[in-house]
This record gives structure tokens, C-alpha cells and sequence, in this order.
């Protein structure tokens, strides 16, 4: 899979995790977006960190400098397209 | 990663079924909202919200009942949550968006009911959402047929109180709605145990009144052109708005509209300006319902406002905060509540002056009325919508939806063609 196709979802124990690794990425000026955990990232609900190919170095970064806990790093084709049309 | 199975357990709620939504909401979000570029950064505590959206705010809710609290639910915006906080509870709504829950409220009631209020009977009786398990007690009203007799239905797995709203708006009117008011409140007090005072009245009318001022101030950003906001983003804030803490709702609100205002001043928008704006009016669109909305932004043009219960109406008009007694709060609270102009009322001018007024202020292109299958009010005053509009000159749309995907193909094609129109 080429690797501008794919994106990377950061998933965490719990919320507190995901936005303070949020909160820090963000203060660095790095583009992430706090989306749903995709199910085929896993089966649990809550908050992951969507980063795309070209952030994801700076993010691996950012949470070796903050020591920022979090679950795993989980590679996935894009899963996001706007003219899909399905709702729920 | 948060694992909430065993609260939604506890809520005896069929987790199996429930896994389905949790399965399908997350691409549906990230197809209509995370595939928008440039949103505000303030977005990011929707975003959030969505992200633990059976999790946080249901966690926070049953934290209250056990110290002791009520959670009441509600589906309409003539219910004065004022009375609810004032005694110490927390007023939730509780409208189902989702397709979902369509089938299994498609088991009690005619199929050729309204989406929403099959959804929203669905997801209590096919125990899917934690907010319908989570409500103490349910504070429904008589807007419609549908809903009056969904109440029935609910009334047998949950105690539900039903405000029995005027179809009029003359002065008697407002009047028969004090008393209403006066019964909830009789009702809330009972239920909670705690009595409205005029001073804790009067810190919840402050409360909600900061809420909606906090609403209307992003609204108002959304005049702007270039527009600082998609109609996406508002359409969210709105929805979260029924459900989150008040509070917190108003400051989430006020920093998205302290950010706008910068983005404003600086000429930023989401969209290119010049793009077509579009008013949408009509039935409320409840969370996750997206469509409408999705499919208008991705045929290019912006929705900039909405006039319905999921826009305008919810935050419009404040209730009066100088009152000297508990009387004259319960006068204010019926003034401003009959002020809504919903299409459950005969006549009902004041909606299409209104839509005519909100097309002027947000400057609009073009106006579309929507209308959920099986709504026969909205239904029926669409020709009176599409005629004030037409006489003034303002081109019109009115489109029937529900909450399936099927028609949405045959949706963007007939919006297409009249963003194209617009010129």
C-alpha cells in the first residue's frame, strides 16, 4: 500500500490519554484530528488520534518526548471518503 | 482503548445489538466530518464528544443519579429545562438520528410513522442507547399525533410525564402554558424531591440564557462571507448542545465563537467566498443525522443557518432575568417558550417570518425546506414556506428524506441542480 493512501490511528487506554497526547501534538503545531476508533482498528469505542502519513514521524516524537501513554499505533488504508453516502 | 461494555450492562442494555452502531458510527463521522479540511480548531471537543459519545457524557449522568440526582429526558424544545435544573436534576434530550433505531421502534408503532419518533421509541425498547436507559423519567408533549400516542408505548417501560402544549398562540394560550409549567414543575418536585425556589430558578433561566447566547454568537459568525464554519460543525455543536452540560456547552460554544470571530477579522473561511448559501428549514435533525447536511457541502454550496429545532429556535429568544417573584419567572418561561414557532401551531406566520428574516440576515442564496417522511405538519406548511419565499424572490427547495441512505444519490442530484440554478 502506497503510503501517501494510508493513515495512522493513535489508540489509548482511556480519553485522559488520547487528549493529552492531543493537547501536546497540537501545541507543536502538528496536524491530527480526534476521530472514533475505526472498527477495524478495534472492536472497543472511544477516541483515537487520526494522523496522516506525512505527521506520523513527528507524532512517534512526540510521544517519545512527552512519555505520553497510549495503547498502539495502528496502520490502516484511508478509511475516510466523503461521496461513500452511508449514514447511520 | 475505553471499554464501556460493562456500564452499558449494568443499564441493561443489549450490548450485541448495541456493538452495531458503534461499528458503523465511526466511519459514518469520519466520511462526513473528518473529510472536511481547514474546520476550526475548536472543533476538536466535538469531535471529542462524538468519539465517546455512549461513553462520557452517560458516565458523567449516572455519576449525578448516584449522588443522588434525576435524569430527565427530553424530546422537544418547548420543555423548560429552567424547571429541571432548578430542582437539582439534569434535563437530557433524548431524540434518535439514526437508522438504527428505526427497526425496532418499527415494532410498535406504523411503519408510516416519522423517522424520529421511530428511532427514538426504537432505541428504548431495543435497549441500543444508554441515554433512553440512563433517563429516570421521560418529559414528553403534544406537538404531534405521532408523539402522543409514542408516549403510550414509552409510559409502559418508563415513567414518562406529557406537557400538553396549546395549538394556539393567543394570549389564553399563553396562559394555559403557565399552568403547564406550573404541573411540571409539581411533577419534578416530587421527582427529585427538591423544591424550585425563585432563587434557584433564577440561577438556571441564567444558566440556560448564558447557553444560548453562547449558541447564538457562533450563529452569528455564520453571516460572514467568506463563512468561518460549515453548516456540518454548527449542525453538531447544535446537536451536542441538547445533551451536553449546559455549561460546559457554553464555553465550548463561546471559544468555537471567539475563534470565528479571529477567522472573520482575518477574512479565513471553510469555503471559498462567493459559494451559494443555503438556509435550511424544516423538521430538526437529531444526532446522527447528517445527510442533509453532508449532501448539500459536498454539491458546493454551505448551509448557513437552519430554522428548525436543531437551529435557530433553540437559542433564539432569552427568558426575561429580572423577574421579582416565582409567578412572574413562570410568565417569562411561557412567553419565551411560546415565542417558538413550530408547525404544530394554527396559524403559524411567525415561521415563515421568521424563515424570511434568517434567509435576509445570513444573507441566503437560496432556501431548502426539509422534511422527514410522515411529518404531515411540516409537510403541509411547506406550501405556505415555498410561497412566501417565491413572492419575495428567494428560490426554494423542498425536499422529503428519512433516515436511509437510499435516496441519497437522488438527493444530491435534485441539490445539484439547484445549487446550479442559483447561478
Amino acid at each position: 500500500m502506497p503510503e501517501e493512501e494510508k493513515d495512522y490511528y493513535v489508540l489509548f487506554h482511556n480519553h485522559t490519554e488520547g487528549l493529552e497526547l492531543y493537547q501536546y501534538v497540537r501545541s507543536r503545531g502538528i496536524s491530527v484530528k480526534i476521530s472514533p476508533t475505526p472498527r477495524v482498528a478495534s472492536v472497543c469505542c472511544g477516541m483515537s488520534l487520526l494522523v496522516g502519513a506525512d505527521a506520523i514521524a513527528e507524532v512517534r516524537q512526540c510521544i517519545e518526548a512527552s512519555q505520553a501513554a497510549y495503547d498502539r499505533i495502528v496502520a490502516l488504508p484511508r478509511q475516510i471518503d466523503p461521496h461513500r453516502d452511508k449514514f447511520c | 482503548m475505553a471499554d464501556y461494555h460493562e456500564m452499558w450492562e449494568s443499564l441493561g442494555m443489549d450490548v450485541k445489538a448495541h456493538d452495531q452502531l458503534c461499528a458503523v458510527l465511526p466511519t459514518a463521522f469520519g466520511d462526513t466530518y473528518l473529510s472536511q479540511e481547514n474546520r476550526p480548531e475548536n472543533m476538536a471537543y466535538y469531535d471529542f464528544v462524538v468519539s465517546e459519545i455512549h461513553g462520557v457524557r452517560p458516565a458523567e449522568l449516572i455519576e449525578h443519579q448516584k449522588a443522588g440526582g434525576k435524569v430527565l429526558g427530553t424530546f422537544c424544545l418547548y420543555v423548560p429545562d429552567e424547571i429541571v435544573f432548578a430542582a437539582g436534576g439534569i434535563a437530557t434530550g433524548l431524540c434518535g438520528g439514526s437508522q438504527f433505531w428505526v427497526p425496532d421502534g418499527e415494532k410498535v408503532l406504523p411503519k408510516n410513522t416519522c423517522p424520529l419518533i421511530k428511532a427514538s421509541v426504537g432505541a428504548r425498547v431495543g435497549r441500543t442507547c444508554p441515554f433512553f436507559r440512563i433517563a429516570d423519567m421521560y418529559v414528553g408533549e403534544t406537538t404531534c399525533d405521532g408523539k402522543k400516542k409514542a408516549w403510550e408505548v414509552l409510559a409502559e417501560d418508563v415513567p414518562v410525564h406529557v406537557m400538553d402544549m396549546p395549538q394556539m398562540k393567543r394570549p389564553q394560550d399563553v396562559q394555559k402554558w403557565i399552568g403547564e409549567i406550573g404541573i411540571f414543575r409539581d411533577v419534578v418536585e416530587k421527582f427529585t424531591g427538591n423544591k424550585v425556589t425563585k432563587e434557584n430558578l433564577q440561577a438556571a433561566i441564567v444558566l440556560l440564557n448564558e447557553k444560548r447566547r453562547a449558541l447564538a454568537r457562533v450563529f452569528a459568525c455564520r453571516k460572514a462571507d467568506p463563512v468561518p464554519l460549515s453548516g456540518k460543525d454548527a449542525l453538531l455543536m447544535m446537536q451536542i448542545a441538547f445533551y451536553d452540560d449546559p455549561g460546559r456547552c457554553a464555553e465550548m460554544a463561546n471559544k468555537l465563537a471567539d475563534e470565528l470571530e479571529q477567522r472573520i477579522r482575518d477574512g479565513h473561511g471553510v469555503f471559498a467566498k462567493g459559494t451559494k448559501r443555503i438556509l435550511v428549514t424544516g423538521t430538526p435533525m437529531a444526532i446522527p443525522n447528517w445527510k442533509l447536511h453532508h449532501l448539500i457541502e459536498t454539491s458546493g454550496a454551505v448551509v448557513v443557518c437552519e430554522e428548525c429545532c436543531t437551529g435557530t429556535r433553540y437559542f433564539e429568544n432569552l427568558v426575561a432575568e429580572d423577574c421579582q417573584t416565582i409567578e412572574e419567572q413562570f410568565s417569562a418561561l411561557a412567553k419565551r417558550y411560546m415565542k417558538n414557532n413550530c408547525a404544530c401551531f394554527t396559524p403559524n406566520q411567525g415561521r415563515i417570518d421568521d424563515i424570511l428574516r434568517l434567509a435576509k440576515e445570513y444573507k441566503a442564496d437560496g432556501v431548502i425546506d426539509v422534511n422527514l417522511k410522515f411529518c404531515t405538519l411540516y409537510d403541509m406548511e411547506g406550501r405556505d414556506v415555498e410561497r412566501a419565499l417565491k413572492k419575495e424572490g428567494i428560490p426554494v427547495l423542498g425536499l422529503e428524506t428519512d433516515y436511509t441512505d437510499t435516496d441519497a444519490e437522488q438527493l444530491r442530484t435534485r441539490i445539484g441542480a439547484f445549487v446550479e440554478m442559483l447561478g
